[in-house]
């Protein structure tokens, strides 16, 4: 254990070295100062003394030595011998022959010269003078006087250095005494002084260790006193924040106990009430699923036994009553959907597509669905999407085009005259995302303020008025809102009353990656084409398509200009239009109107004239109907069939299209005349639905029962579109599509997937086998002609559309009517048990995977037949095995048992 | 043809001895060194000098080595202060008067015999003469009848008048002849013991100041009172002492002048100091338990007796 270093030591240590040290310090110094001086000064007092006895001998002496009288030498020495430390005196004549000795006893006058213990102080004795003449007369040298004679006297040292000692000894006795004085002095003070604050320090750690009741003596004066005090009243403040923080404390515990079981008793609640929310979700969802295939089964019933009833009257007025039950089911069917779809969103059930899609594409469906009804009010439908729109992107085109329905049928709803023009822009564009902003604006009867505070809350209307006149839900809105805020967007109208309103929503996709081209956009890059429009938006519409064709394009809104730019650019010359469109306002399509224009523009120009109208229906004016060169198209067109029609005129493809009315039994029966259909699946009833609608169409189908002879009936013939089952043996669909995809000559052809897999990811996965769309099982016929129209590019829409379309995929809405047709039920009393065996060996061997395909397939067969009981149950088996949860033997059992139940129903095949 | 009388008239003034009591009379001080002493008698001489015999433009004071660089002759009369001086002018030869003032009758006597007696040369000594030391002795020590002093080859002249003034105050002398070689000290033992008073004269063969104090120390072991020469020796323990201070040799000497001046008398020869002045040492007075009057009133006796009254 080493000595602890000089910061490291106690107060009281530190006290009494400050009181020692520095009075050691200057002792020790002033001791050193003091001895050494008084030791020189001995030994230069003695030396002083000897020069002074022998000083005062000299003169006294010179008067023997001159005279020769050596009794006064003796006398003089013996007189100086009494001086102390003399021990001997010579007297010397000036031949430093010695004339007088003499000395003390127990001298050694041999020695004394030599010994160092002696003071030798020898003196010369000059002949002193006297001032005998006042002034000098002549001056001269001054000579020292004469020497007559030597003085030596000698002194001991003995008494010197005894003196010495007893002074060095007496210092030293002082000095020590001086520091153990200042010592004991320090170690009072230094106690007097660490005590009492030794004692605080240990005060404070015996509170520091809890001990509150301590308290110091306050015997201290001054500043220890005030110390003391101070510390004992900061020992009772402490004390008594002590006992007060404990109170506080403790109270503070039993309140946080008393809150921590209350809270664990509204955990219990919570969870409770979280569990009883969940299973009411669960509950609301399966209620809603249910309740959605259990009320549109029987409207959907309503509409197709309508729609067939009107397919085989010929009555005007019983036509026109099954029109209105069919126009009344559908829009019962609406109000439906919107509920359902409403209460979808409350539930937080609905999820967004991520799939590449063609913003125009999207909004081409819309609004050739709502074409008819535009066209009919009389009122002019526009749809710009600007150029600087990317249109290759990744979103959920499913629920852009039901909101922009939504908008667009407010709109039209509630424009009486004017039109309605839809316009796409870029709001703002990143490296990997866009944000469009849709605009909807209409001249229709606008709205105030008020009216648009509660616009987009569900269940409200602008006015109960608009209610009874116009009808709605008011759930569309809220619906729309509630999409667009999960597309990360936000929406709101700008509205004038009596002038007319603009419903705009924002949203944000990514942009694709590899953009799909069409190779048809290449067969017109730099024919010059002369549009005419007198609607401004509609004509920039309509450039915007031409110009992405890369036409050299001119266009005007004045027919005069029209006609002046044809006749300066002459057929003959290299200027000359290979093309003329024209968009016709509803005066400019009057018969009489019309001819004079077109006769106007022959003067000028002679090529094909292609003219966009507003109409559905329209018959063209008879001197026009031999014209070859004239063609009509209702507006606003598809790209894709402005297209056809333009190279019908320009006779590129061969395929002219002349506008005549079409009876509905020559619409239905000419639709898909002449496309090729490749239909793979495995399900009979799924093929022979499907083979039947399109052949009925006028489609020529060719089927394939698995993936395998899908691929190989492709490779065989040329195809327009290939509806492939995803869940097929040998090579199931996605492997089919992908095998497919590695032919040559096959990416024009789209695949689209029949299948009752709806979630995210695996469309996913069909997009990425080269899948181009998903036709969700129970196929409605709706959902076929949309999918046939939008992939193989002819015009399926039925006159009557539905105001919108439900993608739903819990809609089970099935296109057949409830009973069993009779021709099906022998295959469907084989096709029950077989899917039952296949699932029971499944059940039985633990192939998890054969069971959940034969239960799906299980689940298709019910649902084709709407087999509600059958499909509910299928249903829940194949989300729990989609959970990752196993089917006991109990579920296996009630499947069984339902079955045999569906087919004791059924009348066996006899 | 001028008037014979104007004639007669003119070489009269020339011929006659006429006084040079006229501002005409150049004189020359010299002095042997810049100091005290010499500074105090050239002053006291100028400003003794008569001025209508000579005039103030007339009388130079030169320091020794400067007057014998001068280039101008020199003035009619040449006063030298100090031996050094006295020495080196009376050894040059000139027509001017040369007066050798502050000079001792050693001195005297042996510039004049070394040199041959210049014409025109005086002396003023600083020496007192005989009968005045005598006198002094008569008034202080009126029983004291045996005079010792100690004599070497200088101040042998003055013992004959020494001796004949002595007897006439009933004063027996008593003296010892001192040489170099001889040991002083029993000499001063000698005359101590055999002497009522004891003449201390400025003789340094005879008495040098070593030996003087061994003189007064003796002589004061044997209670017998000592008479110098010098206020020194008064101080240093003689009982009494006549000396002449500067002032009153520089006055003298202006005398001297002033007599050459009117009469053109211009005596050769060393002449004693006529001022003196007196010095008594009462704490010897009182050691010796010698009764002695008060200074003033003993050189006012002194000074009646030489038929002057107060004539310090």
């Amino acid at each position: 254990m080493g000595l602890s270093k000089p910061w490291q030591w106690g107060i009281r240590a530190r006290l009494i070295m400050l009181a020692v040290l520095p009075v050691a310090l200057v002792a020790l110094g002033l001791g050193y100062y003091l001895i050494s001086s008084r030791l020189s000064e001995l030994e230069h007092g003695l030396q002083q003394r000897g020069d002074a006895i022998a000083k005062g001998l000299v003169p006294a002496v010179e008067f023997g030595l001159f005279s020769g009288d050596l009794s006064m030498l003796r006398s003089l020495a013996a007189s100086a011998l009494a001086e102390p430390d003399v021990v001997a005196v010579d007297f010397l004549d000036q031949d430093q022959e010695l004339v007088w000795h003499s000395h003390v006893e127990g001298f050694s006058q041999v020695e004394s010269v030599r010994d160092d213990g002696k003071l030798v102080v020898t003196l010369p004795v000059r002949r002193g003078e006297v001032t005998m003449a006042d002034f000098e007369l002549q001056p001269g040298e001054r000579r020292l006087p004469e020497v007559i004679g030597w003085v030596r006297l000698i002194l001991s040292k003995e008494m010197m250095y005894e003196r010495r000692r007893q002074m060095i000894v007496n210092s030293l006795l002082w000095i020590l005494a001086g520091l153990l004085t200042s010592l004991l002095v320090a170690l009072r003070m230094g106690n007097r002084v660490a005590t009492p604050i030794i004692e605080l320090t240990h005060m404070v750690e015996r509170l520091g260790q809890g001990k509150m009741g301590e308290r110091v003596p306050e015997d201290g004066g001054g500043e220890l006193g005030s110390l003391q005090q101070g510390v004992n009243r900061m020992a009772d403040a402490l004390h008594e924040a002590h006992c007060s923080l404990h109170q506080r404390i403790e109270k503070a515990t039993q309140e946080l106990q008393d809150t921590v079981a209350e809270l664990e008793r509204k955990n219990r609640e919570l969870e409770a009430a979280r569990m009883q929310a969940l299973h009411a979700s669960q509950a609301k969802t399966d209620f809603l699923a249910k309740m959605s295939h259990e009320i549109r089964t029987p409207v959907n019933a309503v509409i197709g036994f309508s729609r067939l009833l009107q397919q085989s009257l010929s009555d005007p007025e019983q036509l026109e009553h099954v029109r209105t039950i069919n126009q009344a089911a559908s829009q019962l069917l609406c109000i439906i959907n919107d509920i359902l779809n409403f209460s979808r969103l409350e539930l937080g059930n609905v999820k967004l597509e991520a799939i590449p899609f063609d913003i125009r594409d999207c909004l081409e469906d819309v609004i050739t669905m709502f074409r008819p009804m535009v066209h009919e009010k009389g009122l002019e439908l526009v749809l710009l999407v600007h150029s600087d729109v990317p249109v290759n992107l990744v979103g959920d085109p499913t629920r852009i085009s039901q909101v922009l329905s939504n908008l667009v049928n407010n709109a039209v709803k509630f424009t009486q005259r004017g039109g309605v023009t839809i316009q796409v822009l870029v709001e703002r564009e990143q490296a990997e995302s866009v944000f469009l902003r849709i605009e909807v604006t209409d001249t229709g009867i606008g709205m105030s303020e008020q009216d648009k505070s509660d616009l987009f809350t569900a269940f409200s209307q602008a006015d109960s008025s608009i209610n009874r006149r116009f009808g709605g839900t008011g759930l569309g809105l809220s619906i729309a809102k509630k999409l667009v805020e999960l597309m990360d967007g936000e929406i709101d109208v700008e509205s004038t009353p009596d002038v007319g309103s603009t419903f705009w929503f924002t949203l944000r996709c990514r942009k694709q990656s590899a953009i799909r081209q069409n190779h048809r956009d290449a067969v017109f890059v730099g024919e010059k084409v002369l549009v005419y429009d007198s609607h401004p938006l509609a004509r920039r519409a309509l450039r915007n398509i031409l110009l992405n064709w890369r036409m050299q394009v001119y266009n005007s809104g004045d027919l005069e200009r029209v006609k002046q730019v044809l006749g300066e650019r002459k057929e003959s010359s290299g200027e000359a239009f290979k093309l003329l469109l024209l968009g016709l306002s509803q005066d400019e399509m009057r018969p009489g109107i019309l001819l004079g224009i077109i006769a106007d523009l022959r003067q000028h120009y002679k090529g094909p004239i292609l003219l966009l109208i507003n109409a559905e229906d329209y018959d063209l004016p008879e001197p026009l109907k031999g014209d070859a060169g004239i063609d009509c198209i209702a507006k606003p067109t598809r790209r894709d069939t402005l297209q056809r029609h333009m190279l019908g005129l320009l006779s590129r493809e061969g395929v002219t299209e002349v506008c005549l009315p079409e009876t509905a039994e020559q619409l239905r029966t000419q639709r898909l005349r002449g496309l090729q259909v490749l239909l793979a699946d495995d399900n009979e009833f799924n093929l022979t639905l499907v083979r039947t609608l399109l052949e009925q169409a006028g489609a020529m189908v060719v089927e394939a029962r698995n993936g395998e002879e899908a691929v190989a009936r492709f490779s065989e013939a040329r195809f327009d579109l290939v509806l492939m089952d995803i869940h097929m043996p040998v090579v199931d669909g996605i492997e089919a599509a992908r095998r497919i995809r590695m032919q040559a000559g096959s990416r024009m052809v789209p695949i689209i997937a029949l299948t009752a897999d709806v979630f995210a990811d695996q469309q996913r996965s069909l997009r990425q086998a080269g899948l181009d769309d998903c036709l969700f099982k129970p196929i409605t016929e709706e959902a076929l002609w949309q999918i046939v129209e939008r992939w193989a590019g002819t015009k399926l829409a039925p006159r009557d559309m539905p105001r919108r379309r439900s993608n739903d995929h819990t809609s089970t809405t099935s296109v057949v009517a409830a009973d069993i047709p009779p021709q099906l039920r022998p295959k469907l009393y084989a096709e029950l048990p077989r899917h039952l065996d296949y699932i029971n060996r499944a059940h039985n061997q633990a192939d998890r995977d054969a069971l959940r395909e034969h239960i799906h397939k299980l689940h298709g067969v019910a649902g084709y037949f709407k087999l509600s009981d059958l499909l509910g149950i299928t249903r829940e088996l194949e989300r729990r095995l989609a959970d990752g949860q196993s089917l006991d033997d109990e579920s296996i059992h009630e499947l069984n048992r339902s079955v045999e139940q569906l087919l004791v129903s059924l009348d066996p095949p006899t | 043809m001028p008037c014979p009388a104007l004639i007669l008239l003119v070489l009269l003034v020339l011929w006659l001895p006429l006084p040079v009591a006229s501002a005409s009379l150049t004189l020359d001080i010299v002095l042997s060194a810049r100091s005290a002493p010499y500074l105090e008698a050239a002053r006291a001489l100028r400003h003794n000098l008569a001025p209508e015999l000579f005039a103030e433009q007339g009388v130079k004071t030169w320091l020794l080595e400067d007057w014998l660089a001068r280039r101008q002759p020199p003035a009619g009369v040449v006063v030298t202060l100090g031996t050094r001086a006295a020495h080196r002018l009376v050894s040059l030869a000139g027509e001017y008067k040369l007066l050798s003032s502050m000079i001792t009758a050693s001195t005297y006597h042996l510039m004049a015999g070394s040199t041959p007696i210049r014409r025109h040369w005086a002396a003023i000594v600083l020496d007192q003469p005989a009968y005045r030391y005598v006198r002094l002795i008569a008034e202080l020590l009126p029983e004291a009848r045996r005079l010792g002093l100690l004599y070497g080859d200088d101040s042998r002249r003055l013992l004959g008048s020494l001796d004949a003034v002595g007897k006439e105050h009933r004063l027996t002398l008593q003296m010892i002849h001192v040489q170099p070689d001889d040991n002083v000290a029993k000499a001063i033992k000698r005359l101590v013991r055999d002497s009522d008073v004891i003449l201390a004269l400025p003789d340094p063969l005879a008495l040098s100041p070593q030996n003087a104090k061994w003189l007064l120390y003796m002589a004061y072991q044997r209670g017998i009172p000592v008479i110098g020469y010098s206020h020194a020796l008064a101080k240093a323990g003689a009982l009494a002492a006549l000396y002449t201070t500067p002032q009153q040799i520089g006055r003298e000497t202006a005398e001297f002048l002033n007599r050459y001046g009117e009469d053109g008398s211009f005596p050769a020869g060393m002449h004693t100091a006529r001022y003196f002045k007196l010095a008594l040492n009462p704490w010897v007075a009182r050691s010796l338990h010698i009764n002695v009057p008060e200074e003033k009133e003993l050189s006012r006796r002194l000074h009646r007796q030489e038929g002057r009254h107060g004539a310090e």
